[in-house]
């Protein structure tokens, strides 16, 4: 069977009819995010988008008719392209939280990280930040001196929150260039300027493409 | 030596195995708790003493009416670096003491993720109040992926990507008539089934099913190929 029967039997544009679907855009998502040191920015539409063709996908499988060899072939197919869709969504979102709960105080002491997160993980940061702050007065730090009762000081005398696990921005990413983009400064003095043509492959610190990331002119591997 | 027992401690757990949940110290984590509590009478005796001496300092210059500005803690150099030591220690201890809960608290949710209850023997090596952190954390993220409020995916199903939606499973356990979208299946110890993979894997991690690599039709088969 050639392709252009499969994609008429699965009833799906063949590629190029339109630009990535939202699986392949998630599983891009997927992969920056496993990759980056810190939390990205949460794709709400595309989860949205991808929940609902997943709903839709999951009510067609169960109405489709699978009585005669053609239906069922493709019928095994759109269930093992569900089953990667479901994978890819969970996988997103699991890292995310995974990533969410390292570094839980750091984010919550930094205005610019929460408007990272989404309604419910914003809320399960806070949420598991009191209950851990709680275990660890109730069992260790409440028998410590009041000036050492701290869970994110070491002590009363620290000026800033010393106990804290940041994410390492400094850490060192492999990246590859979606579009043309031209020079690069990756230090602040300047004097390390790369220039960044499409397809190329570096290994990076983050922090100087971050906002190259954002904006979707590189991709992480 | 001051924080020999917390590093014992710290030592206790790194050398158990990276997941491994040895059982809860309970004696040496209040002995360690005791220590710090001993730093801190020290630290306060010492900064009474620190206190009684530039008071007695000043009180000389002022009656031979010089400054008394000058004075500081640094002119009592070996009360002044007992103090600092006793400091130290007790942030070194914090710090052991925190690692050494930390470190087992995300051990404790590590099983949260791989099954949904506690397994009998690692209960018996958890202290009560670990045993209620796994019932909190459990709570929080069913509140998160939870079907009306939270996300309505269970985020622990699936670790890796799926190869097919089917697998064969064998049943370790007796486990009754289960209702799957496929149709109803009696599982039953020893036998093997095909089913959906996803519906398949909260029972894996239950213990109930494991993955089997062959079908039925292969097993029947093993018995020649070893002729």
């Amino acid at each position: 069977m050639d392709d252009n029967v499969i994609s008429q039997l699965l009833g799906t544009p063949a590629e190029g009819d339109y630009g990535e679907s939202d699986i392949i855009k998630m599983r891009k998502a997927f992969v920056n995010e496993k990759a980056a040191p810190e939390i990205l920015d949460y794709q709400a539409d595309l989860v949205s988008r991808l929940q609902d063709q997943i709903q839709n996908q999951e009510d067609t499988v169960a109405n489709a008719d699978s009585t005669n060899t053609e239906g069922s072939l493709a019928r095994a197919i759109w269930r093992l392209e569900l089953a990667r869709a479901k994978h890819v969504l969970r996988a997103y979102l699991r890292t995310r939280l995974l990533k969410l709960e390292a570094c839980c105080a750091a984010v919550l002491a930094d205005q610019g990280m929460q408007t990272r997160l989404s309604q419910r993980e914003l809320q399960y940061a806070h949420d598991l930040f009191l209950k851990t702050g709680e275990y660890m007065r109730d069992n260790i730090l409440k028998a410590f001196p009041a000036e050492f009762q701290g869970a994110t000081r070491q002590s009363n005398v620290s000026e800033s929150y010393d106990m804290m696990t940041r994410p390492d921005l400094d850490k060192h990413v492999f990246m590859r260039v979606l579009e043309d983009r031209g020079a690069v400064e990756l230090d602040a003095e300047g004097d390390d300027v790369v220039e960044l043509m499409k397809d190329d492959l570096y290994v990076v610190r983050y922090n100087p493409i971050k906002d190259l990331l954002r904006d979707d002119w590189v991709e992480l591997i | 030596m001051f924080g020999r027992r917390a590093v014992d401690l710290v030592k206790e757990l790194v050398s158990a195995g990276p997941d491994a949940l040895p059982p809860y110290n309970d004696e040496q984590v209040r002995l360690v708790i005791e220590e710090v509590q001993e730093h801190a009478a020290a630290m306060k005796e010492l900064s009474r003493t620190l206190n009684e001496l530039r008071q007695q300092r000043e009180a000389e210059l002022e009656a031979r009416g010089e400054p008394t500005d000058s004075v500081s803690f640094s002119d009592f150099p070996e009360q002044s670096s007992a103090f600092i030591v006793h400091h130290t220690s007790i942030l070194r201890n914090k710090r052991l003491l925190l690692i050494y809960t930390k470190q087992r608290m995300d051990r404790i949710k590590q099983l949260r993720w791989r099954q949904r209850s506690l397994p009998e023997d690692v209960q018996t090596n958890l202290s009560p109040q670990e045993i209620q952190w796994f019932a909190t954390y459990s709570r929080l993220l069913s509140d998160y992926m939870r079907r009306d409020k939270g996300i309505g995916m269970d985020l622990t199903l699936d670790p890796q990507p799926p190869k097919a939606p089917d697998m064969f499973v064998r049943v370790l356990q007796d486990a009754g008539s289960v209702a799957f979208s496929t149709g109803s299946v009696t599982l039953r110890k020893g036998s093997t089934h095909f089913l959906p993979q996803a519906e398949a894997d909260h029972l894996i991690q239950e213990g109930i099913l494991a993955p089997s690599e062959s079908g039925p039709i292969e097993a029947f088969t093993t018995p020649y190929e070893r002729i």
